[in-house]
């Protein structure tokens, strides 16, 4: 039997990041990666319709695709701080009203599923 | 007086030679006349440098810093030897060029839009390419306004005047000549007017006319005279330029053609005067836009000679015709890339080149006998 980390039961653990795992290098840079690739390839393709070798000006290519990535990073690290300020703004409700939280039973499906009768 | 009433038309000059000489240059030189290097007085007043139009744009911006008028001087003037075939046209062109220091442009052949930027004669590929998509005459007319255009932007960024070996204004003489001859149909004539029309009042007309008349002998009478009659009938010409026209059968003196020039009286502002109407306007601004459009606006300008017609079945090209041309086109030595950027020319650098250029100034070559 597969062994992943086990589901958090409490709300709260829930939106707390695992810090014992260590987040993954695509997880972190995706976003810059992917802004500097479509930047890169749309300098190719303006060389390629000006009728210019695709890697010609290859200062150009630098600039503009390390200016994409910068931008890529700006755009993830916003990001990320929206998401950890929604988090934390939970968590701190889910503190103040622990009451209406409980920590949920944990049910199986054949508890949850009610009998299916066939009627026609 | 005399010379500020000279009359717009003067034939053979032989006759004003005599009379004028005794008026010497000094009345003339001092007004903003033409001048020729041998006879000036003075020496020209200093003005800015050249501005590179070839390479450098001229913005808005620039418009402040660089005002388009401190160029011009007398001779900033557009010239235009006019003629029938093998008159010695251009050899008078150059000489008057020369003498006036203005710059000579050679007359408008296909080679200047038909070779490239290397060199190569892309006239060379007519027999592998299909029937349809060889070189033809109709470009006559393109190169002749690419050519105009070129000279303009000459005169507006430099100060310099030009010399032309005939120019777009006359052009219709040929598509006329050929559509009686049989060689071209009346519908390709009529886009022909429809091109013109289409694109020729974006020009400014030119200040000076010289028609180099050569009478060729009796039994040719008819066709010179017919000729010539287009010319001379032509409203346009004489209407807003000077028009000279001089018997040339025996080649005369430049010399003496450079002090006819001298003494037409080129200051004319009264806004009802027809001459050099397309030349004078009061706000510097109007200089500096013109300017702009000949020097950057050219392949804009160009884009006035796209006139689609359907209904002309020899002008019409088959789309796998097209393709097939457009690929022999593309791997013709110095097309596989945009010019300044084919390693297999001998072009260098080009990892770190990033520059196109900014026109397309049409290069300089002698009409040839093929």
């Amino acid at each position: 039997m597969a062994t992943g980390p086990t589901i958090p039961t409490d709300p709260i653990e829930l939106l707390t990041n695992d810090l014992s795992r260590e987040e993954p290098f695509l997880n972190k840079h995706w976003s810059a990666g992917l802004c500097g690739f479509v930047t890169f390839g749309a300098v190719c393709f303006g060389n390629w319709s000006a009728k210019k070798p695709l890697l010609s000006g290859i200062h150009q290519h630098a600039l503009f695709t390390s200016a994409a990535v910068y931008i890529g990073h700006i755009i993830e690290n916003y990001r990320r701080d929206y998401l950890a300020e929604r988090d934390a703004v939970l968590r701190h409700y889910i503190q103040l009203h622990s009451d209406e939280f409980p920590i949920p039973e944990r049910k199986k499906f054949g508890e949850i599923l009610e009998p299916w009768i066939p009627i026609r | 007086m005399f010379l500020n009433t000279i009359i717009s038309v003067r034939i053979s000059c032989g006759r004003f030679v005599n009379n004028v000489t005794q008026h010497v240059s000094v009345t003339y030189i001092g007004s903003r006349n033409i001048s020729g290097k041998t006879m000036r007085v003075k020496a020209p007043a200093p003005k800015p440098a050249p501005w590179p139009y070839k390479t450098n744009r001229y913005t808005m911006l620039h418009r402040f810093f660089d005002r388009t008028s401190a160029r011009l001087d007398e001779n900033s003037k557009l010239i235009v030897v006019e003629g029938p075939v093998a008159a010695g046209k251009s050899k008078f062109a150059q000489e008057l060029a020369d003498e006036l220091e203005m710059l000579y442009f050679p007359e408008a052949n296909l080679d200047m839009i038909f070779t490239n930027e290397y060199g190569y004669d892309l006239k060379q590929l007519d027999p592998q390419l299909p029937e349809t998509c060889r070189s033809f005459d109709l470009l006559q007319y393109t190169v002749k306004y690419s050519q105009y255009i070129d000279a303009l932007a000459h005169i507006l960024s430099t100060g310099q005047g030009v010399v032309l070996d005939r120019c777009v204004y006359s052009d219709f003489v040929f598509a006329e000549a050929m559509c009686s001859k049989g060689y071209i149909s009346r519908e390709v004539r009529s886009l022909y007017y429809e091109l013109r029309k289409n694109s020729i009042g974006e020009l400014l007309r030119p200040h000076l006319v010289i028609y180099l008349d050569v009478p060729v002998n009796k039994c040719l009478e008819n066709i010179q005279k017919r000729n010539i009659s287009y010319e001379k009938n032509s409203p346009d010409i004489s209407y807003s330029a000077e028009l000279l026209v001089y018997d040339w059968s025996h080649e005369g003196e430049v010399e003496v053609i450079v002090e006819d020039i001298e003494r037409i009286n080129f200051n004319r502002y009264d806004e009802q005067d027809p001459k050099f109407v397309d030349w004078r306007y009061s706000r510097e601004e109007m200089f500096a836009y013109l300017r702009n459009k000949y020097s950057d606006g050219k392949n804009f300008l160009m884009t006035y000679l796209n006139v689609p017609r359907f209904n002309i079945p020899e002008l019409l090209i088959e789309a796998e015709d097209a393709k097939l041309a457009l690929e022999i086109y593309d791997n013709a030595p110095g097309n596989e890339y945009a010019p300044g950027y084919n390693s297999s020319m001998g072009d260098t650098s080009i990892l770190f080149k990033s520059k196109l250029p900014l026109r397309e100034t049409l290069p300089v070559i002698e009409r040839r006998a093929r």
